[in-house]
This record gives structure tokens, sequence and C-alpha cells, in this order.
């Protein structure tokens, strides 16, 4: 049982706790056979809805007595009449309590989602209902940050929500990771949203600092020449916020794998189209790399910056490669060399990897 | 056997774990369970399996009767194809994998299934692959996730569909797949959604079985995976979340497929699974200390297989069965 | 049990009405008297209570909390300090006094021990002042009366893991209350190279006091960020180490040291990182100096209630909360849950006299309700009463009050008016804490909670703030001049507020053109309650009022101490109920089980699909 403490064993093996336990699962084992045996007769009167959803509200996870309530539904949703959206309220009711009890049911979240498209789609549907399905991951969020079910929903009910712009996402990421930056759900998030905000068609659009003119909020529509670029502003403004994450705590690593993402970005799209816009990538990595000797200098034993610095050395040699200047790879590649040394000794239980990765760099050593 | 500090694996224990848990019918444990009965009816069965062999060289897997097994898998049978995870209850993807899984691990699958019966299952499962996008849902009423392409690739495997085209749109199921890739280049459960070791899991596995698992930055992946490892020396879903048994499978069988198993810490995650059983009632829990269950037994023994823990049957990391059954079927 | 307390947004429970009513022939039958219904007196009468000591709970004034702790109206206030001023109180000014006979204690009320040098000012806009007092402007006194005013007597806050919410906790009493987040911490800080007198060279910031604010910061640069985390992570980690409870051993570095040494030394924090963490977090009072300095082990323990303090009431809510309506509810809420217990109260009635009654021998093996009584108390309006103990509140007087040197907190309560109404409802309460020497030259540090418009429900007026300040008194030098509250405090006020429309030309002028503008300010000087806790003879303690710090950590603790003084087997105020755990999960079955029991019998009443189905 996830987060569950073992009982002792005196308590669990008591006569009084086995007997409880015996006749609470003969009790569980009526009432579900009861429900089962109505479902199985497709009645969907009150009687038979109430008395499923009593077994509903004790296992939230019987999926086929929420497929029962589907069943009952669907005629009322996808019908016109007036009682359609009270059906709808009420169903999303049920499930609210469901979910505040146990907010990690893939079922509960499923039958949400189900039941939120088709009350979407009613002629009387209202972006209040779904302002308020925001409200609800909201609150949620507040309970579990990382709740990825509701983080999922949320996305989910973005997609319906016209009015809702990726611009106010990205603000309450922001808000998010003021709280508490090691909320590696909204460093995802926002990595999904900044290249749709940012979305360009050419490295021209880029130099006129423009987000894209055609920004739709679908996140499967990946036409072919659109590039999904940041801008140099936008960068600036991601590397700054990270940095503050770094020296406030350089051991938390949400942000540094964010790190590594914007850096990747760089290097990738350069590779890719062969420039980076007006962005220089060269004084870019410099800076970098400059930070997190600055980070050394305080905590010379911290695992993040001097994994970071020696990939940003690496990003540095594969640009310096193709320019002939042998001997500066060769020094980039001793340091490389020497800061994965170091990391086998502060970090062994990857010392695999670290070992890989020095066997990567090549055995030109003093050469 | 290998031990690790005083720690040793409790196999006599873990197997009447299972065998109690299998048996207690009228336990609540048991009856409240029946929304997974099926998978857990893989996961004691597998367990059981890659338990291999007792102090008397008798297998642990002969304690639960064949015949009965799978009658209790066969019960869950629905006419549409598709398996419930218990009897009554409704045809899901999720059960259906676990069923074509324990009938192929007992090699009961042509004998209960007939050919007629096996196109059915394999319609089910192709039925839910989306025209659109090649995503596949869980069942008719619509879920979409990662989950569903994995489980309908291995399922359709089991069956003997061969080629998967003939089934399924391959292409699309891939780019569905791929569509869910993130920026540290993990998997989540639909395009933007989070990387989850889990995910992860079902991704690399779908894309091994669909054969695109080249369309991934291997290093890049497994880092992120061998990442996972905590101080403890479990391994955690997340970033920043807590270490848990389940996700040595899920982290262990994803690096495996990646080629990259030697970037975890080996003895120590092995210390870890050890100090998660219930040494007196057997089984095995999350973490340490807490309430053990069959989900994370079965984890926790794949886990050690993969690991190589000495005395396990080695266990195959795509299909998460028996690696011996996957050689005789050829796969 | 943390959740349990109440913020705001959450409905409340209704309770009872009080017991009020005069009840004479229940007084009879009491163990301990209990004078007074101030904070710390109202703690330790509910703890008594808690425990079967039967409490006789009186209050010399009409309301409760008496006049050091309630939050009352301003029209009362004003009314109060004016008297105060003059030196008179309840009794006409004239202290108590120990008769000849060692058995006769005296008791009297006057304003005088309590409050003094208090100094008005008001705007033309407010009022004027004149012999009787204040007389507000007709338009203002509208104002205040039409709209609900209160003024608090003790302005604090509470930290959301310190000793008030815990005790809240542990007896129950945090079901009559709600709580507030207070919005943000400034710190203010003399300028490099200033002057300590000039007041104008002091800069504000917000107090980066946990890891998100850290991250926020704008005032901190990169490196002072990793050394300030560095340092409250070192403290977590050590403190935290300990046990579950609080603060572990110290090390063997801390013992013998002040907190600046500690700072400065062990940690190597520069200037501006020891501030915060000593006035910003922390609420020292200062670095000592002439007098004893806070020590390290103090510090410590402060830093370490405030960083569980933090988000402990939800993601982004501060370490520090406000009590709705005022602090006056505090002691409120500790007399409901005594009377729940069985305590009687009354208003109105302060005892004049008692009398020691000649010892008797109790009976053997008597438990502590058969031991007989010790002392006859004579209340004004009422016939005697006996009990075995006394505990008096801070407004009782005794002739050992004179000529004793007690320690002193300056005060001032300034009401203002925003420049422009907000928009919002509801308004901030804000804390701003200048650190020692910034302004003033008082080596104290000033503490100001600012409470907008009605945050509290203690103001109906949107667009008046109310601002407390408050600073311990320099211990006085009989060569130096006589320092006053005002002298101290105007310079912290005038950062605040801006006080040119106020009668009686205050000196410093305000920077901002954007400061509320001040109507009327109360400075005065108060008895510092921090280490009043005195033992009057056999069983007869005596509680202080309000101390200078911004919490409640010097107030419960005397409670405590106060109770075990009366009844040494006490040994914390609220001892938790235990032997429940154990049962918990059978209960959670049985439960269960019941529940699914009545969801069965709802349907076999009517036909059953299970046999019916078959048929």
């Amino acid at each position: 049982m996830h987060g569950r403490k073992r009982e002792a064993k005196e308590v669990k093996h008591s006569s009084a706790r086995v007997e409880a336990r015996r006749r609470k699962a003969k009790l569980y084992a009526e009432l579900s056979r009861e429900c089962f045996a109505r479902r199985n007769q497709k009645r969907y009167d009150e009687e038979t809805l109430a008395l499923c959803q009593k077994l509903l509200e004790m296992n939230c996870e019987l999926y086929t007595l929420w497929n029962h309530r589907k069943e009952y539904l669907e005629p009322i949703l996808l019908g016109s009449s007036s009682d359609a959206k009270g059906a709808a309220e009420k169903e999303l009711k049920l499930i609210e309590a469901c979910l505040q009890r146990n907010p990690k049911s893939y079922c509960c979240w499923q039958h949400r989602k189900w039941v939120v498209d088709l009350a979407n789609r009613l002629p009387n549907a209202e972006e209040a209902a779904l302002d308020r399905e925001l409200g609800l991951c909201d609150l949620l969020l507040s309970v579990d940050e990382r709740n990825f079910h509701c983080w999922s929903y949320r996305r989910f009910v973005c997609s319906l929500h016209k009015a809702r712009e990726p611009e106010v996402e990205l603000d309450f990421t922001t808000d998010k990771i003021s709280q508490n930056f090691s909320n590696y759900s909204s460093w995802h998030y926002r990595s999904a949203l900044l290249p749709e905000i940012n979305k360009v068609t050419s490295f021209e659009d880029l130099v006129r600092g423009g987000g894209g003119e055609n920004t739709t909020t679908t996140t499967s529509s990946s036409s072919v020449g659109v590039k999904r670029v940041l801008p140099p502003h936008v960068l600036d403004e991601e590397f700054g916020l990270v940095k503050q994450a770094f020296f406030t705590e350089p051991e938390d690593q949400s942000s540094w794998l964010y790190h590594a993402w914007l850096i990747n970005h760089l290097v990738e799209n350069e590779k890719k189209f062969g420039s980076y816009g007006d962005e220089r990538v060269g004084e870019r990595l410099e800076q970098e790399v400059e930070t997190c000797n600055e980070i050394l200098e305080i905590e010379p034993e911290s695992k993040w910056p001097l994994l970071t610095l020696a990939r940003l050395l690496e990003a540095q040699a594969a640009r310096a490669g193709g320019e002939g200047s042998e001997s500066s790879a060769a020094g980039l590649h001793d340091k490389m060399r020497q800061l994965y040394r170091k990391l086998e000794g502060i970090d062994p239980m990857r010392r695999g990897y670290y070992l890989d990765a020095i066997a990567a760099v090549g055995n030109e050593e003093g050469g | 056997m290998e031990s690790v500090g005083s720690l040793v694996l409790r196999k006599e224990k873990h197997a009447e774990y299972v065998v109690e848990f299998q048996k207690d019918k009228a336990g609540y444990e048991y009856v409240a369970s029946e929304y997974l009965r099926l998978s857990g009816i893989y996961w004691g069965t597998t367990a059981l399996w890659l338990l291999a062999e007792d102090e008397e060289g008798k297998e642990f897997k002969e304690r639960l009767p064949r015949e009965e097994v799978v009658k209790d898998v066969m019960a869950c049978w629905n006419g549409d194809g598709g398996f419930g995870s218990a009897p009554g209850h409704d045809s899901h993807l999720l059960y259906t994998l676990s069923a074509v899984q324990v009938l192929v691990t007992y090699g009961a699958l042509e004998e209960e299934l007939s050919g007629e019966d096996r196109e059915r299952t394999a319609a089910f499962v192709a039925g839910l692959q989306s025209a659109e996008d090649g995503s596949f849902r869980g069942d008719k009423w619509g879920e979409v996730d990662t989950r569903f392409s994995y489980c309908a690739a291995s399922c359709l495997t089991l069956l003997g569909v061969k080629p998967l085209e003939s089934k399924i749109d391959v292409p699309k199921a891939v780019e569905f797949v791929l569509a869910c890739r993130n920026f540290d280049e993990g998997f989540g459960a639909r395009p933007g959604d989070e990387t989850h070791a889990g995910q992860v899991f079902c991704c690399v596995g779908a894309l091994t079985l669909l054969g695109a698992l080249d369309r991934v930055d291997k290093d890049r992946l497994a880092w992120w995976l061998c990442e996972r490892q905590t101080k403890g020396g479990g391994l955690n879903g997340r970033p920043q979340k807590l270490h848990d048994v389940c996700y040595t499978w899920w982290v262990l069988s994803s690096l495996q497929m990646l080629g990259r198993l030697h970037w975890v810490d080996r003895s120590k995650l092995i210390h870890f699974i050890l100090s998660c059983q219930d040494e007196i009632d057997g089984g095995i829990s999350d973490r340490p200390d807490d309430e053990v269950d069959i989900f994370h037994t079965f984890f926790g023994i794949a886990g050690l297989s993969l690991l190589g823990y000495p005395g396990l049957e080695p266990v195959d990391a795509r299909y998460a069965m028996p690696a011996r059954t996957m050689k005789e079927l050829g796969l | 049990m943390a959740s349990r307390v109440r913020l705001l947004h959450e409905p409340s429970a209704e309770d009872g009405e009080d017991k009020k009513e005069d009840a004479c022939e229940e007084w009879q039958h009491c163990d301990v008297i209990v004078v007074g219904t101030g904070l710390p007196e109202s703690i330790a009468a509910a703890a008594l209570a808690r425990r079967g000591v039967r409490v006789l709970h009186l209050e010399p004034n009409d309301s409760y909390g008496g006049k050091c702790w309630a939050t009352r109206r301003l029209g009362d206030v004003l009314r109060d300090l004016a008297t105060a001023r003059d030196g008179t109180g309840l009794d006409g000014g004239s202290t108590g006094t120990v008769e000849a006979d060692p058995g006769i204690v005296n008791f009297a009320y006057p304003r005088s021990r309590n409050i003094g040098d208090v100094s008005i000012l008001v705007s033309a806009e407010a009022g004027s002042l004149n012999e009787a007092g204040v007389s507000l402007a007709e338009d203002f006194a509208k104002d205040v009366e039409s709209i609900q005013f209160d003024l608090a007597c003790a302005p604090k806050l509470c930290l959301g893991a310190g000793d008030m919410i815990d005790t809240l906790i542990a007896s129950d009493a945090h079901r009559y209350l709600e709580f507030k987040a207070v919005q943000s911490s400034t710190l203010w800080v003399a300028n490099e190279g200033a002057g300590d007198h000039d007041g104008q060279e002091a800069s504000s910031f917000v107090v980066p006091a946990s890891r998100s604010d850290i991250f926020k910061s704008k005032d901190l640069g990169p490196v002072e960020k990793r050394l300030l985390m560095r340092y409250l992570k070192s403290e977590q980690d050590s403190l935290g180490a300990g046990d579950n409870g609080g603060p572990g051993p110290s090390s063997a570095e801390v013992a013998g040291l002040s907190m600046v040494e500690y700072l400065r030394d062990v940690h190597k924090l520069p200037k501006k990182l020891r501030s915060i963490v000593m006035y910003g977090i922390a609420d020292l009072d200062g670095e000592g100096g002439e007098e004893e300095g806070p020590s390290a082990e103090e510090g410590r323990q402060r830093l370490y209630k405030y960083a569980k303090s933090i988000n402990r009431f939800g993601p982004g809510v501060g370490a520090l909360l406000a009590c709705n309506y005022g602090n006056g509810e505090l002691s409120q809420a500790f007399c409901r849950l005594a009377a729940v217990h069985g305590a009687t109260y009354v208003l109105n009635y302060a005892p004049t006299r008692a009398e020691a009654l000649p010892a008797s021998c109790p009976e053997e093996g008597a438990g502590e309700q058969e031991k007989p009584d010790t002392y006859e108390v004579h209340i004004k309006g009422a016939v005697p009463v006996r009990c075995k103990k006394i505990l008096l509140g801070p407004e009782v007087s005794l002739s050992s009050d004179r000529n004793e040197e007690v320690g002193k907190v300056f005060r001032c309560a300034c009401v203002a008016k925003k420049k422009e109404s907000p928009a919002k409802k509801g308004g901030n309460i804000q804390l701003h804490v200048f650190s020692p020497h910034t302004v003033g030259g008082n080596p104290h540090t000033i503490r100001a909670v600012c409470i907008e418009g009605n945050a509290l429900n203690t103001c109906g007026s949107e667009s008046l703030v109310v601002i407390y300040l408050s600073c311990r008194a320099q211990a006085q030098n009989p060569s130096s001049e006589r320092t006053s509250p005002r002298h101290v405090l105007e310079g912290a006020l005038c950062k605040l507020a801006s006080l040119q429309d106020l009668d009686g030309a205050p000196e410093l002028a305000s920077e901002s053109k954007d400061l509320p503008k001040a109507l009327l300010c109360l400075y005065y000087t108060q008895r510092d309650g921090r280490s009043d806790l005195a033992e009057l003879g056999e069983g007869i303690v005596q509680l202080g009022g309000p101390d200078a710090s911004l919490g409640f950590q010097n107030i419960v603790e005397s409670s405590g101490k106060c109770v075990s003084r009366l009844y040494p087997d006490f040994e914390t105020l609220f001892p938790s109920e235990d032997g429940q755990d154990a049962s918990l999960e059978d209960s959670e079955d049985e439960a269960e089980a019941s529940y699914l029991e009545r969801v069965l019998q709802s349907v076999s009443k009517s036909e059953q699909a299970g046999e019916g189905g078959e048929g």
C-alpha cells in the first residue's frame, strides 16, 4: 500500500482485528455482488444509481461502476433536454468528493474529463464552468503541487477553454515556482508553454522579437517549418530565473534539469539551423560557465554545477571542434575528464555514468 | 544466497504471502481489489515464477495449481474479446494484457483461446487505436494514455500477431509515443504531460516492441533515469519524490532496454529492496516499514531478478515476464 | 492536528453562550480565584479547570481581557489613557498595601501601575486635545462610532508553529478562533556609514525568511542568497536532527556565545544577513551592548520555530498569523474553554482584600479538593469567598510595587488615513521591523504591526490604517537624559505614516508622499510583563502584562510556570490525552463495516437484483 505504515503484528493478527476485517469483507462482497448484478441487468433507476454511488464512495477505483454511470449519463448529456446541465453538475460534485479523498485515482479523473467534455458541448455551456474546473485544479495543486493527474487535467481544461491564453498558464507556473522552485511539474509545464507562446515561423521573426502570429493552444500541431525556438529575451529571463534557484540551493535538481534543457535547446537548434538567429550561443555558454564557477567558489563540492560545467565545456568543445583549434579542444577535454573524475567521487552511485562519460571524451590526456 | 548486510531475500515468506493472498478469497484485500484482480493474478503468479525454486528444489509456481490460475483468468473473459478485471467487470486493455501475459506464461493461450477467440482479442486491442493520432484508448470510453500504447504492442505481440502492421498503424503509434516526449527526453501519459518513470517504461517498451527505439536520445533519457536513484539507494519516479520499490522495475527495465543498466548503484538498490520486505508475514512494500501488497512484491522481485540477484529466474525487461518463456516463444 | 487550526477562509463553528450571570452560590465552591482575564491568567485558568480544579475567574472591568490585553473601543482607550495621564485609576490611584498583619493583603487597581508617559498627538481632522483628554472632531467621532473601531492593547502576532498556536491546539481552544496570515515582513536597516540617529539613512527590504523568499528576493545578491540559505539550512538540519519536537542539543560551538558572535564568528555572516536573521526572523531585541545580548541558544530556538511555521497552514502561508478580531479573542477563547470545564466567570467584580485563614491540619490522605481553604477573599459587592490559591493579573496593585525597578515597553498606536481609498476590501497585515540603532537611537528593535482597513474586522473603514509600534525601553541610566516613547518611536513611525498634520509639530518629515496621513497618535509606556511572575506569599502568584516581543512565547511560558507554582504536579499546561491511537485502526474497519451494513439495509427491503436476477 503506497505510504501506509505497516501494522504491529500483534494488532494485525489480534482476533478482534481479524474478525472486524472479515465482517467488513463479507459486507463489502455482498454490496459489490448486488451492485454488479444490477449493473449487468442494465438498471439505471434511481435506487440502483444511489446504491452504486455508495460503493464508489468507498472504493472509487471500480471503473465498471463509473462506466455504468456513463451509460446512464450519455443519452442525457448528448440530448438537449434542460436537465443535462444539472445532471452534469451533480456528477461533478460526486467526482469531486471522490477526488478529495483519492486525488490520484485514474478513473475519477478520466470520468471527470468525460463529463466535462460532454457538458462543454451542450448548447448552454458556459466558460464559467471551465473556470470552476481550473479552480478545482488550483485547490488540489495547492494540496499536492506534484499531482500529475491534476496537472494533466488542467491542460485538458485549458484546451477546451478558448479564453485561456498560454501566457496566463505561464504566469501560473511562475507563481508555483516562486512558492517552491523544486516543483519539477511547473518547470516541465514551462518547457511546454514557452515554445508554444514563442512560436516563430522563421529566424527573421525571431530577430523582430515577435512571437508567432499564429498562436494556437493545441500542442499537437507540429507543422513543418515552424521553429519552436526561444527568442533571446525569453532566454535571458529563463537563465536568470534558474540562476536564482542555483544560488539559493545548488543541490536542487529541478532547476538544473531545466537548465540542461535550455542549453540543449540552444546547441541543438544552432546545429540544426546553422545559427540561432540573433542569439550569440558562444557568449551564452561562456556566461553559464561563469555562473557555475561562481557557485563552485562557494560550494566547491557541489554536484550539479560540476556536472553542468562539464557539459557546458563539452558543448564548447563541440563548437570549437570545427574550427580546428585543436589545442583548445584538448584543454577542454582535460578539464572535462577532471570534472567527471571528481563527480565519480562525489556521486559514487552514478559511477557507471561518469566512467562512460570519461570514455566518451576520449583518451587523449596530455595531448 | 546473496546477502547485503544481514539482509537476504525471503523467498519462502514471499511465496507464502502470494499464495495466501491468492487463496484467501474471502479476505478484505482480495474482495476490495476486484477492480484490478486480473493484474493481481499476473503480479502474484509471475512473482512465483521468478522466485524459481524453494530450498527443496521445488518450483514455487507449483504452489498455485495451474488449472485454478487459468480458470480464474478465463472467468474474466468477455464476449467482446477483452478481459475485465474480475468476472462481471467491463473489458479493459490493462486486464486484457494481464490475462494474455498469464496465459502465455502458463503456456495456456492456445488451449484456452481458440484461433477465433485470439483473433477477436487482437481485434479488440487493435480497435482501440485512434485512426487520427495513433494513440490507444484503454476501453471504449476513450481514456488515452501511453500506457495503452505499450499494452497494445505487448498484447498483440504475445498473441502472435505478426507483423504488427497487419493489425495496427505502427508508424502512427510510434509518432504518438514520440509526441509525448518532453524537455528532459522522458515521456508522459499524453502530449504535454510530465515525465514519469512508469510512463517512460511504457514508452520505451512500446518503442522497443514497435522497432523504433532508435528515435530516442538514449544517453539523455538513461541519465534522467539513473538520476532517479536517491540517497537511500531506492529509485523514485520523478525528481524530488520519495523512492519506492515499484520504480525499481520501471526504471531498471527501461535502463535495460536502453542498454545502460550499469548507471545505477546495484548493491545499494538491492539493499533498499530487501529492506522493504516484511520479514515475518512476507511481501514487499513501497518503502521500509510500510504495509506490503502484491504489486510491490512483484516489482521488488522482478527488479532483483533484473539486477541478477542469485537464485531468481531471469526476467524479460520488455514484457515483464520470465525470460525463459519469451525465449521459448522466440520473442 | 495542525490542520485543525482554522484560518479565516474556513467556516467557523458556533459555540454556546458564555456564562455571565451572577451565581453567588457557585462562588463558594472554588479552589482557585483568578483575578483578571488577561491572556496568561486565562490560559492558566483553562489549564487548571481542564484538570478539574474549581476556578472562580473574576474580571474587575466590564469586558474580558481587561485593560492590558483586550482589543477595545477607541473611545475607551482614549479615556483610559487620559486617566493614566492623571495618575488615577479604578480605585482613586492608591496602591494596595500589606497591613501590619502579614496575613492580610489589600488589592488596588491603579491605572498607573501599567501605563505611564502618555503623550497624545491629534490632527485637526481628528479632533483636539484638552484638559479632559481628547475630544474627537464631530466627523471623525461619527466615523469611528458608526464603524466598528477597536485598538489592541497588546498588538502581537502568532508564529504558526509557535507556543501560542501549539497551546491552542493542545487545549482545543483553537475552535473558537480564526487567523489571518501576515502578508509581509519588512526589515529596516541603517545604511552603511550612516550615523545612528539619522533616520533618513535607513533603507528597507522584504525579509527573505524562507527558501522561496530567498529565491524570489531582489534585495539579495546571488552570493548573499547562498550564504543565507546555507546558514538557515544548517540550522534546520542540526536543530531538527535533535528530535521531532524541538531543537536538539546545542553543539559546543554555540555554548556561551551571543547570537551576534555566533553568526559573525562561527557562520561568517555579513552584517546585512545577520540583521535579517536576528531581527527579521528571530525577533530578537538587540545585540546587547551594555546589557547582555540574546544568546545564540535563544536565537537558534526562535529560528527553529520560525522555520517550522512557514507553510504550516498551506503553501505560501508565511510564518506569522494574526488573530481575527484582535488578540482580545485569545483571552476569551481560553475563558470559554475554562467555562466548558466548569470555571465560573464574573465580570465587574474586584476583590479588595485577601485574609489568610488559620492553618488547620488536613486529614490524612485527603485529596487536593478536600484540603482546607487557606484564604478568605473579600469582594466589593459580594459575600466573601474562600479559596486555596489566588492568581492575580497585572492590573492588581500591591504595596510591594512601590519603588520597584520594572522594565518598560514603549508603545505607540497611530490611526492614519490612506491617501486613496483602496479598491480592494479587507486589506493587508504587515510587519515592519526596525533593527537597533536604525532610527531613534534606541539599542532595541522596534516592531511595527500595520493593520490596513478591515483586515482583522477591527475597523469598519477601508481607508484607515492602524500602526502599532513597540520597543523595549532602554534601561534607565540615571545620568542620561530620560527618553520618552515618542522620542524613540517617532522616527520609525514617520517611515510608515506622514506626521505633518499632527498638532504638536513633529520634528521628522516623512519621505514618501504616498504614506497614509496620521490622524491620531497615542504614545505611552507600559510595564514590561516579560519577567513579571511574582510569588507574593503561600499560594498567591501574580502574572505580568504584555512584553515587548512580537510573539507569545514569554506569555505562554509564564502561564506554564504560574500553573506549576500553584500546582507543582502540573508540569505541562495541556497534557495530551493519550491511549486513543491503538484502537483507531479497529474503529476504521468497524466504521466502514457499519457504513456497508446501512447501505445494504436500504436495499434489503426492496427487491434485490442479486437474487431476483436469476428468477
